[in-house]
């Protein structure tokens, strides 16, 4: 493991986040005055109960949504002041996700699903891309899983195929919202442990959300939540993240 | 490409919606391609029966004329065509030009034949017979006339007896008078004393009570005979013989023949095997049955033409083929002529075999001479005699009644009957007539002077007869006779084309482009004062020439309908899926696609569905218009037939339509696409995160 050198920049820098959501008349707050920092290599997790913003604030993290007031930095850009096409290749290029209900195109091969990301962004010659995505998809241990189609796997096989997706583009943060919610206990805990191998290996970040206590537990570090504030923003077992709240 | 694997994977999975949107495009295509080689396939054969039938390349006319030349309309009758002013010229001058073969020259107009009852007939048989001082055949008449005038009587009262009016009964009086007297034998014993006097009451007081007098309408086209069947190869002589060259003389459209002049029994009787021939039976063919019973109910009309010793011979080839001798004629002609489906082979060829020789088949006979009554330009009623040479097709045009109209006659006779007069000739007229008594000079008329106004048979001008009562002042008719000698006689070239000549056909060389040689031929026109102006044929066939139109409007309009209806259903479908596929899309923009790369997948789809199909469309059409340019398609009806210039059509590829047709799918392809992607690229990459809940 790479250890967060105190000179350098974080990873994820929130500054008093709001998100407020409008829906008829009423105001609905998701996340209330957040500001947390999150540093290059840690192994993240926002826990919280149901309605507590953790997924509002993953989706602030990985520019898929903009905040209301705040700044939101990812990897050194405020993205309330990026364009929409800027917020998109930042997504491309730096970020990988892992979703709750894993998010395969069904009509795509594992090695397809893989492959996308890589297709759009342009640069990655063929044989570059091909020993990319083996590569990734061994780490994953589907390595003869390419050509299966997503219903052709099991719910741990397809996000460990999530996983790879993240992955291949070499992002530098991966979010995961709740990876583990639509999996057994057992296949939970080993995407846990391979998401975790892979932070180990590569010192890729990774941020999750989860209300399981059990998968709490692996993270270096976990952010409460609780009415779209934080709560507690204290170290796990390895430490070091900072709160500025 | 991905987008590329996405699409196929996309279309394969919804396999029935792509099928159903797949088959719209591909009948689309299918339609473009052979509804445009129809359409120019139709356009080709159009062009070539009516240019090589009548109208050639190029129609010129009077440059002044108010009306603008419509060869087939339903009504020329009020329209003014003009005159060309000095043809001669016209013609050298427009013949010396590269492009054209030839200039044929022409006139249209409308006449009525009268052709008298069988009363008329057989009196006029009878006052020839007496004169002819040919004692058997004037008895066979005599009795004939009296049976018919026996059988008038009984129709009159039966008649009487169903329209039991007074108005009526007042009406009917004198011509019960008039049959009483001729049922008289007094009358009879006058005949053969006084016949003339006799024959004449039955002409002026009995024939009018008879029914059957026909009034035969004509379109007919005078134009210089021989130039004109060397330069038409549509026309083609079917009976008896064509005009002699430079002669008077007239030969009926085949299809005009059959349907006016034929004798209205033996007629249905050919349509009715006309159906049966094209593979309908009577007991489904409404029109058939119809014919059937106008034939029975008027079996008598059969009777009335026959003497006694050929209703003898009817009668008894009719009883051995009924097997019933308690009948009259006209009771077994009624049981034969109750035709189905299995008796009618044998009856109409028994009717053509035992009956139609012993009537009269064709009101008028080719060699009969007739006289054509019209109106000519100068307003007054003209009769005008000419001899029938025989009759004629327009081949691949003889089933349209409407293109098939035109008989054909010289351009002296259609002079005649159009009448009309050069000023220069009106004036000479006008000091003809203050001279009084002066002889119209007119080279007609010296030859009457010369050859004897009696000479020939005296085919005498009906002129004479009613023009007193109709015209009175037209000089140049009035006391004019026609005699055999004249009928016959061979007019030079010069004659036939120095008077007047409404308007002209222009052929072309092979391989000139029309448009530019009308232009060519208007300039020429205006540069030597000629007075004409030029005529696209396709503007002078008027309604024939419309026709192809509107049928490539009907297509474009049937083609236009299923690309609408394909557009809208793709549309449909694709919003169905871009709402169904809303979480994907999400996913790939959170995973870094942009809204260009979501646009670019639903068009790639749509343009992959348009390809597959469009192009197995294009080439299924490609292919059935390569066959059908081998076998030719069948016309199925009289009207494709007239459509398709010949029993087959047979159509040509062109490039263009393929191309056209790929333009059109991949236009509906993108169109319809349009929409449903731009909602696509709305979807914000956040709904990736949603539950599945």
């Amino acid at each position: 493991m790479t250890a967060p050198s105190p000179a350098a920049p974080p990873i994820v820098d929130l500054v008093d986040v709001y998100k407020i959501y409008q829906l008829g008349n009423t105001e609905v707050p998701a996340v209330q005055g957040v500001s947390i920092r999150i540093n290059r290599g840690e192994f993240a997790t926002i826990a919280g109960p149901s309605g507590s913003g953790k997924t509002t604030l993953l989706n602030l993290i990985g520019c898929v949504d903009t905040a209301t007031r705040g700044d939101v930095i990812v990897a050194g850009q405020n993205t309330g002041r990026l364009k929409e096409k800027d917020l998109t290749r930042l997504r491309l290029f730096k970020i990988g996700f892992i979703f709750q209900s894993f998010n395969l195109v069904s009509v795509l091969t594992a090695y397809q699903n893989v492959e996308f990301p890589l297709l759009l962004q342009k640069s990655v010659g063929k044989a570059e891309r091909d020993r990319r995505v083996r590569e990734v998809l061994e780490a994953v241990g589907l390595g003869t899983h390419g050509k299966h189609r997503p219903n052709e796997l099991s719910g741990g096989q397809r996000q460990r195929v999530a996983v790879a997706r993240a992955l291949v583009t070499k992002p530098e943060i991966v979010l995961a919202d709740e990876p583990t919610a639509n999996l057994d206990s057992v296949t939970g805990s080993q995407i846990i442990d391979l998401m975790k191998e892979l932070n180990h290996r590569d010192g890729t970040t990774f941020i999750f959300s989860t209300h399981d206590a059990k998968v709490m537990e692996a993270a270096d570090r976990i952010v409460r939540l609780k009415d779209g504030r934080v709560q507690d923003a204290s170290a796990g077992h390895a430490g070091g993240a900072v709160a500025h709240a | 490409m991905m987008l590329l694997r996405i699409a196929f994977r996309n279309l394969w999975l919804h396999k029935v919606k792509t099928l159903i949107v797949g088959a719209m495009l591909f009948f689309g295509t299918l339609l473009v391609v052979l509804g445009g080689a129809a359409v120019s396939a139709l356009e080709e054969s159009m062009a070539k029966s009516v240019v090589n039938a009548v109208s050639g390349h190029v129609q010129i006319q009077a440059a002044d004329a108010q009306d603008e030349i419509t060869l087939f309309d339903f009504d020329n009758s009020s329209k003014d065509f003009g005159h060309i002013k000095d043809f001669p010229k016209v013609k050298a001058a427009l013949e010396a030009l590269p492009s054209v073969k030839t200039v044929v020259p022409m006139g249209v107009n409308f006449a009525v034949v009268f052709t008298g009852n069988v009363l008329d007939k057989k009196l006029t048989e009878l006052r020839e017979a007496l004169r002819d001082g040919k004692t058997e055949r004037s008895v066979a008449l005599k009795d004939h006339i009296r049976r018919i005038v026996a059988d008038l009587e009984k129709d009159l009262k039966n008649l009487r007896d169903i329209a039991n009016m007074d108005k009526v009964m007042l009406e009917m009086k004198t011509n019960f008078e008039a049959l009483a007297e001729a049922r008289k034998d007094a009358f009879w014993e006058k005949l053969d004393r006084e016949p003339e006097s006799a024959i004449e009451f039955l002409e002026n007081k009995v024939a009018p009570i008879a029914i059957g007098e026909d009034l035969i309408g004509l379109q007919y086209l005078g134009t210089d005979t021989a130039r004109y069947q060397q330069t038409f190869d549509r026309f083609e002589i079917v009976k008896g013989t064509m005009i002699p060259a430079g002669q008077r003389g007239f030969v009926f459209n085949n299809r005009a023949y059959e349907d006016w002049v034929k004798n209205k029994t033996a007629r249905r009787l050919d349509k009715i095997k006309e159906r049966l021939d094209n593979g309908e039976t009577i007991a489904e063919c409404e029109d058939c049955q119809t014919w059937t019973k106008q034939n029975q109910k008027q079996a008598a009309l059969l009777v009335y033409q026959m003497d006694k010793e050929h209703e003898a011979a009817v009668r008894s080839a009719l009883v051995k083929l009924l097997g019933d001798d308690q009948k009259t004629t006209t009771e077994l002609l009624q049981s034969l002529l109750d035709v189905n489906d299995s008796n009618f082979g044998e009856r109409h060829a028994f009717f053509y075999d035992a009956v139609a020789p012993h009537i009269d088949l064709y009101t008028i006979k080719i060699g009969d001479t007739l006289v054509l009554t019209a109106y000519g330009k100068s307003g007054f009623m003209r009769k005008v005699p000419v001899k029938v040479y025989g009759t004629f097709n327009f081949k691949s045009l003889e089933k349209s009644f409407l293109a098939g109209a035109y008989s054909v006659m010289d351009l002296m006779t259609f002079r005649d009957l159009y009448g009309f007069m050069t000023d220069e000739r009106k004036k000479e007229n006008e000091t003809l007539k203050a001279k009084v008594q002066v002889k119209d000079v007119s080279r007609d008329k010296a030859e009457d002077e010369l050859f004897g106004a009696d000479a020939g048979a005296g085919v005498e001008s009906a002129a004479s007869a009613t023009f007193d009562e109709t015209a009175g002042v037209d000089m140049h008719a009035a006391g004019e006779k026609y005699t055999d000698e004249m009928l016959a006689r061979k007019y030079s070239q010069q004659e036939i084309d120095d008077g007047v000549v409404i308007n002209a056909a222009v052929m072309l060389k092979d391989g000139v482009d029309i448009e530019t040689a009308r232009q060519e031929i208007e300039a020429t026109g205006q540069a030597q004062n000629l007075g004409i102006k030029a005529v696209h044929w396709q503007k002078s066939a008027g309604l024939v020439g419309n026709l192809v139109r509107v049928i490539s409007i009907v297509l474009v309009v049937a083609i236009f309908i299923i690309f609408v209806v394909a557009l809208v259903i793709i549309n449909n479908s694709l919003v169905m899926a871009t709402l169904e596929r809303t979480r994907e899309i999400g996913t790939m923009r959170a995973i870094g696609a942009g809204r260009g790369t979501v646009m670019w997948m639903f068009m790639v789809e749509s343009l992959t569905l348009a390809a597959l199909f469009g192009t197995a469309g294009a080439l299924t059409g490609a292919t059935t218009v390569l066959v059908a340019g081998q076998v030719g398609v069948p016309a199925w009806s009289d009207f494709a037939y007239f459509l398709f210039a010949g029993p087959r059509l047979f159509p040509t590829l062109h490039a263009v339509h393929v191309i056209v047709a790929f333009v059109v799918i991949g236009l509906v392809g993108l169109l319809s696409t349009l929409y449903p992607a731009l909602l696509a690229t709305r979807i914000a990459p956040v709904v990736a995160m949603q539950k599945d809940d």
